[in-house]
């Protein structure tokens, strides 16, 4: 099924809030610098799984897991001391866009200078490139050292983007990016997210069919707490093999 | 039968009548020092020292002793504060043992400020022998009003957005980065605003000091940290009540009451000013 690289999988994972069970056995492999859709009902633990890799459910009381979660074959919940390391190669952008209330540059440069880069030419070198790989310089560049909340909504989305990419990620996470856009902001966001897959393993959680089947290679539908499918987009998308992923795409539930 | 629309204003009046009685209480107040305090004020009242044990001259050793008891208070208190709510809001699990602290916190706030000078006096004055000195007394008030400052510091650092903290740590920074430099100082200003709060409470007490510091007739200014201190409500409260002339010393006591006042205010002014500089430095 997958011709690529695997980048990244789990094994037999199941997690838990507390008592209430949100992943069921989830086994799955990734393929490198393709793009991953999710996509399944609210409440079907496609958030939950996506922050699964960079270990963000860590944050959050009383949660654990069972089972085994991979990035380049290696298992990523063993070591806890490398947890700077993994969420530096694991770059992740929220649904709401979270600007940092400090300067635009300040708010690319926020992660190299967490990881040491200190000489400041090396971090303007860095926020330009950032920020054009996110398509945001060209609207910026006169305009640096205002506070990022004055941007609008999908610039302030770019902007995230440009933050995370600023710390050189292998694999991006987006938990439904575009969400929270008008659709002018969102085809731009497709747009990027069509360029950043040269360089980079995505995973984007959507809510949008269309957009899964517009900008993914691969799709995985989720089903409470299950994984209930997952293949190519095009496959997913005319022929699914399961009656719950067709009922779900075609819109009888969900 | 009233109708629905007259019963209605009649609700209306009588809530707004209970809070200009407030503003009138506060105004009167304020208005009675004033008037009655203003013609004592002078250069030599506020730069001179006492004579006669306080009937005549000047308050300058109570007003160097307030200021020195307040600026140890918050010395002491803001940074304990602003370290225990980092450790209960960013650090501490949910669960059994952060419910009994923040119980002892609510309880502390409870104690009566006599109650505080009588552990200032047992723990600071006699066990650790700082004696009756600045020191003992401003670690005295700085108790009383940690409360009050881990209270209002907790809040502000719950009203920094979770997201900034996600965001921060999906970079890779660690707890302490992310706390440092994306929630500590947009936590900042309302820190402030607590221990301006903190500031007028340590200001005014009078029972904390009583048994800790304060001295009832000390002509002169303190030379270091171990030394005795006259005070404003310690000296207001002689005045009033302790001196053979109380009658004869009521422009005196008036005039140390506006002082107070006006220092409190002075205070509360440039933490206003500095938590404002802040706001403007963040741009949310």
């Amino acid at each position: 099924m997958v011709s690529t690289n695997v980048k990244m999988g789990m094994r037999a994972v199941d997690f838990y809030y507390g008592e209430s069970q949100a992943l069921f056995d989830v086994s799955i492999a990734i393929p490198e610098k393709r793009v991953t859709a999710l996509i399944g009902p609210s409440g079907c633990g496609k958030s939950t799984f996506l922050r699964m890799f960079n270990r963000m459910n860590d944050i959050i009381d009383g949660t654990h897991h069972t089972g085994e979660v991979m990035i380049d074959k290696e298992s990523i919940y063993q070591n806890n001391n490398n947890l700077a390391e993994l969420r530096k190669k694991v770059g992740m952008v929220f649904q709401k866009s979270n600007p940092f209330p400090k300067s635009i540059f300040e708010n690319v440069a926020y992660g190299p200078k967490i990881h040491g880069i200190k000489e400041q030419t090396q971090l303007q070198e860095i926020v330009e490139n950032s920020l054009k790989a996110a398509a945001l310089w060209d609207e910026v560049k006169d305009r640096l050292t205002t506070n990022a909340i004055t941007l609008s909504g999908g610039q302030q989305q770019r902007l995230c983007i440009a933050r995370a990419l600023a710390v050189e990620p292998e694999i991006l996470l987006m938990d439904e990016p575009a969400s929270a856009l008008d659709p002018k902001s969102t085809t731009r966001i497709e747009n990027l997210i069509g360029e950043l897959q040269k360089h980079y393993t995505i995973i984007i959680v959507t809510h949008n069919m269309q957009q899964a089947a517009r900008v993914s290679n691969y799709t995985a539908f989720f089903y409470e707490g299950h994984l209930v499918e997952f293949d190519e987009t095009k496959k997913i998308f005319t022929k699914p093999e399961k009656q719950q992923t067709e009922d779900y795409i075609t819109g009888r539930f969900g | 039968m009233i109708s629905k629309k007259g019963k209605e204003y009649f609700i209306i009046g009588l809530i707004r009548l209970a809070t200009y009685l407030v503003v009138a209480i506060v105004g009167y107040i304020l208005f009675d020092i004033f008037i009655k305090g203003f013609p004592i004020l002078n250069w030599e009242f506020i730069s001179g020292f006492p004579r006669r044990s306080g009937a005549e001259g000047g308050i300058l050793p109570a007003i160097v002793g307030t200021i020195c008891l307040v600026t140890g208070a918050i010395s002491f208190a803001f940074p304990l504060g602003m370290a225990s709510a980092i450790y209960l809001n960013e650090y501490a699990q949910q669960g059994r043992f952060k419910q009994i602290i923040r119980l002892a916190i609510s309880t502390l706030a409870g104690v009566p400020s006599i109650v505080f000078g009588l552990f200032g006096l047992g723990l600071f004055v006699l066990f650790f022998g700082f004696g009756a000195s600045i020191l003992s007394g401003s670690l005295t008030l700085a108790f009383m009003i940690l409360p009050t400052i881990i209270v209002s510091s907790e809040e502000a650092l719950r009203a920094v957005p979770t997201a900034l903290r996600e965001g921060s740590l999906a970079l890779g920074a660690s707890k302490w980065q992310t706390i440092a430099r994306n929630v500590l100082p947009y936590a900042l200003p309302g820190m402030f605003t607590g221990s301006i709060l903190g500031i007028g409470r340590a200001a005014g007490e009078t029972a904390p000091i009583l048994l800790t510091v304060a001295a009832f007739y000390l002509p002169r200014l303190p030379r270091s940290i171990f030394d005795q201190v006259m005070a404003l409500p310690y000296h207001l409260y002689v005045l009033a009540t302790q001196h053979p002339e109380a009658e004869k010393v009521l422009p005196m006591q008036y005039g140390t009451a506006l002082v107070l006042i006006l220092l409190v205010i002075l205070f509360n002014l440039s933490a206003i000013i500095l938590r404002n500089q802040f706001r403007k430095k963040i741009q949310w």
